[in-house]
């Protein structure tokens, strides 16, 4: 039996190497291995300090270099961002609302650098204090304190692009709405190419469905995007949108429990 | 680093090879039989990076053995026809070396 000084050590560990997109085999076995050694040194009265310097990170760095990383976890976040900045671009492009203000550029540099710093110092947050290591699954207070801060991430997102809006600081230049609208139905086509290429459905799914209310209200509806018919189809549009993107997600992942149960 | 600790890390690597050629083993029992042949300075943990290496250079094989009572699973390592000759290429490098190294320290000492 280990001690719990050791036990977190081997769990923070984890999340270490995790979090660096380390091998999940290498991870493993290198926890087993860990662990049993430890186990031993244990035993006959040697401590973790002695075995380990006592410091994952300053650990880890000795074995780094000799673990080879997966592309999956790096090939995610940078998905993930660029998702997140084509959520907040493409359907204002289309919309014809789409600024070019020094404000939106401060906004979209604060978001490319520090989204990663903050998903990257918040997952490792929840993973370290609510996964349980042997199953990889967070505990009900760990997703509780996801929803928070998702709901708190997604707030200063927008928060942040109401003040790029209200507050331009200076205007770089302006187009059209017609060529707003071109830019944004081409970005739109590249986004999901890219990603269903990439078999990454759920992220084309959710573009095409957060863009869907504009892309219908331009062509269908009216081309003034500040007119009444044009406001009221695109928000109707948009609920039930929401709507079926709460279904899939509902769906799939009831599905995957059966599946994991199975 | 000094010159001292990249010497030590250049031949833990030799001196880990040459245990695990004794017969099959794991890794605390490693840190033990080093202890035991009074190899200096080695932190327990050191020897995890340089049994990554030795496994990635094909020079050892490794296999995972289940615990019979409930602990946590061991791996055991033991050297390969590669290892094999990687020791004996060390082996012969090393008394070299060492017969060098000698003849410099010793006759600097007696200067």
């Amino acid at each position: 039996m280990l001690s719990k000084k050791s036990e977190r050590f081997l769990k923070e560990f984890r999340i270490e190497m995790m979090t660096r997109g380390k091998n999940e085999e290498y991870r493993d076995e290198l926890e087993e291995e860990l662990r049993d050694h430890l186990t031993m040194a244990e035993q006959n009265g040697t401590s973790l300090e002695s075995v380990t310097g006592g410091s994952v990170k300053n650990y880890l760095k000795t074995l780094s270099s000799e673990i080879p990383e997966t592309n999956d976890l790096k090939r995610n976040l940078v998905l993930l961002f660029v998702f997140l900045i084509g959520m907040f671009t493409i359907p204002s492009l289309i919309g014809g609302s789409f600024d070019y203000t020094l404000a939106m550029l401060f906004y979209y540099i604060c978001t490319a650098l520090l989204g990663p710093i903050l998903f990257y110092t918040a997952v490792k947050f929840i993973f370290i204090r609510y996964t349980s290591l042997q199953t990889e699954k967070i505990d009900k207070m760990g997703i509780f304190l996801c929803v928070i801060y998702a709901v708190f991430y997604m707030g200063m997102l927008s928060g942040g692009l109401y003040l790029a809006k209200n507050y331009p600081l200076y205007e770089l230049f302006e187009l059209s709405t017609q060529i707003n609208m071109t830019i944004g139905l081409i970005l739109l086509g590249a986004f999901i190419m890219v990603t269903i290429l990439m078999k990454k459905w759920f992220y084309a799914f959710l573009i095409t469905a957060i863009s869907l209310p504009d892309v219908i209200s331009r062509l269908f509806i009216n081309n003034d995007p500040t007119s009444g018919n044009y406001l009221m189809v695109s928000s109707i549009l948009v609920i039930i949108v929401n709507i079926l993107v709460f279904a899939v997600l509902i769906f799939y992942s009831k599905k995957e429990d059966k599946n994991t149960s199975n | 680093m000094s010159v001292s600790d990249q010497i030590m890390k250049g031949l833990l690597d030799g001196a880990i090879l040459a245990l695990i050629a004794e017969g099959e083993t794991y890794g605390y029992q490693i840190t033990e039989k080093l202890k035991e042949k009074q190899f200096p300075d080695i932190s327990e943990g050191s020897i995890y990076p340089v049994l990554l290496r030795l496994s990635k250079k094909g020079y050892v094989l490794t296999r995972m053995v289940k615990s019979e009572t409930g602990g946590p699973k061991r791996k055991y390592y033991s050297i390969s026809d590669k290892g094999k000759e990687e020791l004996d290429i060390f082996r012969d490098k090393w008394a070299k070396l060492n017969h060098g190294m000698s003849n410099l320290l010793g006759g600097g000492k007696n200067a």
